[in-house]
């Protein structure tokens, strides 16, 4: 049984499994249409397939995959999606690209790659939204500028908070607290913020909030500054 | 090579921080006199002025207040553009001296771009009031260069700061330069090679700084140059030195600017004065107008009496002036009569021209006077306040709290309240403040409804003519999700509040002055040419052809009325007149009332004349129009005045003018289908 299947056929075994998801009567010329081939070399491909018992087809009639075929063309399929998966997920490849990769490099793995990227996937596709989001966002941040986006990423940091530290914005008014840095990924509103002064070190005080609770006027280096709280979230004190 | 120039005319900038006295030292060098002007292609004012001083000419351009010259806004990116590309010869800095902590910043970032430059210090009788003292000498020699304390109140260090202009205009530009420590510094080196030969306004220090702390568009000016290399390095450089230290450069970067000043200070300054010493009084008389309580009252109150006087004194004067221009007309056509010039004439120079020009100049009263009130609480520093007690309430529709005066003062009239979208900082917050702001009803469309529901709705006028008023709101906050919804230049979040709330101060009458002629003058310039135009037109179609009676079925405007009449047919008024009477309200909305006059017979016969061509239902959705539809041709002067766009301005009239007849017509047939 241990038939080892070419990677012509494997692809071809591939095609019909995905063909038989969206119709039920498949036809030589459906596949040949697919793969871009013409009809004779399909149906030398049908003949070594069938031969090997993958599928059953009387020439000229409708293919159809036996159960053996079938429990082998999903297992192909899914190797072939955990690998699409990788390129289009996690790498961020265009979907046209991944496909084309999935299909480059498929065969050629063996077991213990596709099991180790199949856990990568997975490991990544689990995190919780929000990190995930982060994730993706640094990566193809780090693709462009070759720099991460957000450099408390690495910590985890710009999501949570580190002990003994607080946002800005959660200071009542009148507390006091010496900031620690600012936030990253939030573009050039960073810029602003270090411009206006709120770099690490610098004391700010919470003097006042507006009479509807947002925005916030805090005191930095003798001048009043005012934000909102979304801002506000972003600056990072240690409270003193 | 340019020596000759050079002698001849002194190009001077003036840069500094919002607030620290620029606009002031600015009018007492030129005495006032200024050309205001749009920068190109943008709507941030530019203001150019002249003077004379010991044989030599001064050409002194008002750069826009920054904080910084990152390119994080618009103004930024234009004072940095012009200090490096319109090779000013000095730049003057004019910092606010009771807190050098924050302003020597941009003090510093222009020094590190290269320039030639002189420290104002100013504020000078405040600091002298608190004991402050600075060390003037010791900052020269610490900065290396010029540095001069004057006050723009009391007119003081003026002449030592012209003196020095002319004596240190040609100074060599010289790079000024911070030391970001061991590591960045090579880093910064190792860009500089990738630079070699760049063929750029700015210095090659500069750029690989800037690249250093990401600044996204010298990145993308220098890949557009062919100068990816220079960038990669200074990303592998930045991940590099990140890896190494675990910081962030660019806060680095920063944080080594904001560390010289301290250091300067602490050399320069006898004691910093402390927050509470600078900000007492300031921060005493804010306890009361941002308080929890009398915050939002107050700011009402303002808006109120700004509103009243605006409206009540200026509509005082535009009564007289109306007056004036009619006597004038009818002065000015008798005349042409004696010398026997065809009565088409006379009517052209009475009622085109000089009406024209009347309806430019009624406006004139109401913005002086807005503008007065408007720049005394800017000046003061209450506009900031007002923009943070409001910006709650307007960020849930979508708006800075700025925009909340120009939807009030559109109450009063759309065209100074367009331009007092002005003060909102945000170029894509205030497109929006200005389109959505014609759909607030202004008082001249009042007329309007108090003819119709006098005559249709006598038992319940007040609830007619405030469900209008609601509507109006109710429009314009739709269309402020509509267009932040769909419109890619309008999309998105509001942009980020990150204000100063300065300290309050008592601004100079003249400044004052200064600061609301500036602004009036340009409406007449840009809008009045624009509103004359449209008068001219109108009055043109009104007239023509000669054989046929004013405005009659047979003229120009009868012929388009008869013509748009059927559009109006599933609203309920498909008759020429009212299309002519709207064509008419273009001018202002009040002449619909006065067109109806004309067209059936004398305003009196209007009570028995007009229930023959309307009905209750579709006197309701002719108001509705009205209310929606182009508020005038002032309105739309001044929205191309302050979009600086013809394409924004036809969309905000095209899109008005759907409006208000989607509304009518939907308003008309469910009515048909309830009633
Ligand atoms: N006491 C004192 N007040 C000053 C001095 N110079 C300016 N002011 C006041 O400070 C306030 C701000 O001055 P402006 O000249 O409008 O400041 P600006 O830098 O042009 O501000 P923007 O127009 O916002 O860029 C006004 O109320 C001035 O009257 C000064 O030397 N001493």
């Amino acid at each position: 049984m241990q038939y080892q299947l070419t990677e012509s056929l494997e692809d071809y075994l591939l095609e019909i499994f995905i063909i038989s998801q969206e119709k039920t009567n498949i036809r030589i010329k459906d596949i040949a249409k697919k793969r871009h081939v013409k009809l004779p070399s399909v149906v030398k491909a049908l003949d070594e397939l069938s031969k090997k018992e993958y599928i059953d087809h009387e020439k000229y009639g409708y293919v159809e995959l036996t159960d053996y075929g079938m429990e082998k063309a999903k297992k192909l399929y899914d190797r072939h999606k955990i690998v699409y998966r990788f390129f289009y997920n996690i790498l961020g490849l265009d979907e046209y690209s991944a496909e084309q990769a999935a299909h480059k490099i498929e065969h050629d793995l063996d077991k213990k790659t596709i099991t180790i990227i199949t856990k990568f996937t997975n490991f990544i596709e689990n995190f919780p939204a929000e990190i995930r989001k982060n994730w993706n966002e640094n990566f193809l941040y780090f693709t462009k500028t070759g720099k991460y986006k957000d450099k408390y990423f690495l910590e985890g940091g710009s999501i949570m908070t580190k002990a003994g530290e607080k946002s800005l914005g959660e200071l009542k008014i009148r507390e006091r607290g010496k900031i620690i840095r600012i936030k990253a990924g939030i573009g050039s509103l960073k810029s602003k913020l270090l411009d206006m002064g709120a770099v690490p070190g610098t004391i700010v005080k919470v003097d006042k909030k507006a009479p509807l609770g947002d925005p916030i006027d805090i005191q930095i280096l003798g001048y009043h500054l005012t934000l909102r709280k979304d801002e506000a979230e972003n600056i990072i004190i240690e409270e003193i | 090579m340019k020596v000759l120039e050079k002698n001849d005319v002194i190009k001077v900038a003036l840069a500094g921080n919002p607030n620290s006295g620029k606009s002031t030292i600015f009018n007492a060098l030129t005495g006032g006199h200024a050309h205001v002007g749009n920068w190109p292609g943008v709507t941030v004012e530019k203001k150019d002025g002249e003077f004379n001083y010991s044989n030599h000419t001064f050409a002194i351009t008002d750069l826009p207040g920054t904080y910084s010259l990152t390119s994080y806004s618009i103004d930024e990116r234009i004072a940095r553009d012009f200090i490096v590309r319109e090779d000013q010869d000095i730049i003057v800095t004019v910092t606010d001296s009771t807190n050098l902590e924050r302003n020597l910043y941009l003090t510093i970032s222009i020094l590190e771009l290269g320039a030639n430059v002189i420290l104002d210090l100013n504020m000078a009788d405040i600091i002298e009031q608190n004991k402050i003292r600075i060390d003037v000498d010791k900052m020269k020699e610490v900065l290396e260069i010029p540095v001069v304390l004057t006050s723009g109140l009391k007119m003081t260090g003026l002449s030592e700061l012209k003196k020095r202009i002319v004596e240190f205009r040609n100074n060599q530009k010289r790079s000024f330069k911070i030391d970001y420590g061991r590591d960045i510094e090579e880093s910064i080196k190792r860009i500089e090679l990738e630079l070699e030969n760049i063929k750029s306004p700015y210095p090659k220090r500069f750029l690989s700084i800037k690249i250093l702390e990401g600044d996204v568009e010298i990145i993308e000016e220098l890949k557009k140059m062919g100068y990816s290399n220079a960038v990669d390095t200074a990303f592998r450089e930045i991940s590099k030195l990140e890896k190494k230290f675990g910081f962030d450069i660019e806060t680095e970067i920063v944080e080594k600017r904001y560390g010289l000043i301290e250091s300067i200070i602490h050399k320069c300054v006898n004691k910093a004065a402390t927050i509470e010493e600078r900000l007492t009084t300031s921060d005493k008389i804010d306890k009361i107008l941002t308080n929890k309580w009398l915050g939002i009252p107050i700011f009402a109150f303002m808006l109120w009496i700004t509103f009243q006087l605006t409206f009540t004194i200026g509509g005082f004067f535009a009564d007289y002036i109306d007056l004036f221009f009619g006597w004038f007309a009818g002065l000015s056509s008798g005349w042409l009569e004696t010398t026997g010039a065809p009565q088409w004439l006379l009517s052209f120079i009475s009622d085109g021209l000089i009406g024209g020009v009347g309806s430019v100049v009624i406006f004139l009263p109401n913005i002086m006077i807005l503008f007065l009130l408007l720049s005394f609480l800017e000046d003061v520093g209450y506009m900031a306040r007002a923009a943070f007690v409001m910006d709650r309430i307007m960020h849930a529709i979508g708006l800075p709290g700025k925009s909340f005066i120009p939807m009030i003062l559109g109450f009063g009239c759309n065209v100074p309240a367009i331009m007092s979208a002005r003060t909102i900082s945000s170029e894509r917050d205030r497109l929006l403040t200005i389109l959505i702001n014609p759909f607030v009803s202004c008082s001249a469309r009042l007329p309007v409804y108090l003819l119709f529901t006098g005559i249709f709705f006598k038992r319940n006028e007040g609830l007619v003519v405030f469900s209008l008023y609601s509507l109006g709101i109710l429009v314009a906050v739709l269309s402020a999700r509509l267009f932040k919804s769909t419109i890619p230049k309008l999309k998105g979040p509001v942009s980020p509040l990150v204000m100063e709330l300065p300290p309050y101060r008592l601004p100079s009458l003249k400044g004052v002055l200064i600061h609301m002629w500036e602004r009036s003058s340009q409406f007449l310039k840009k809008a009045g040419t624009i509103i004359l135009a449209g008068v001219v037109i109108v009055w043109l179609l009104a007239n023509f052809p000669l054989s046929a009676g004013y405005a009659s079925e047979a003229s120009l405007i009868g012929h388009i009325g008869k013509f748009l009449a059927p559009l109006f047919k599933p609203a309920g008024f498909a008759f020429w007149q009212a299309s002519v009477a709207l064509f008419f309200g273009i001018i202002a909305k009040e002449i619909v009332v006065g067109t109806f006059g004309t067209l059936f017979g004398g305003a009196g016969n209007l009570s028995t004349a007009l229930p023959h061509y309307f009905t209750q239902l579709s006197a309701l959705s002719f108001m509705v129009m009205s209310l929606l539809y182009i508020p005038c041709i002032a309105s739309i002067g001044v929205i191309y005045r302050e979009t600086n766009s013809w394409k924004w301005t036809t969309f905000s009239v095209a899109y008005s003018i759907f409006i208000g007849w989607l509304s009518a017509v939907v308003i008309y047939q469910i009515g048909l289908i309830i009633f």
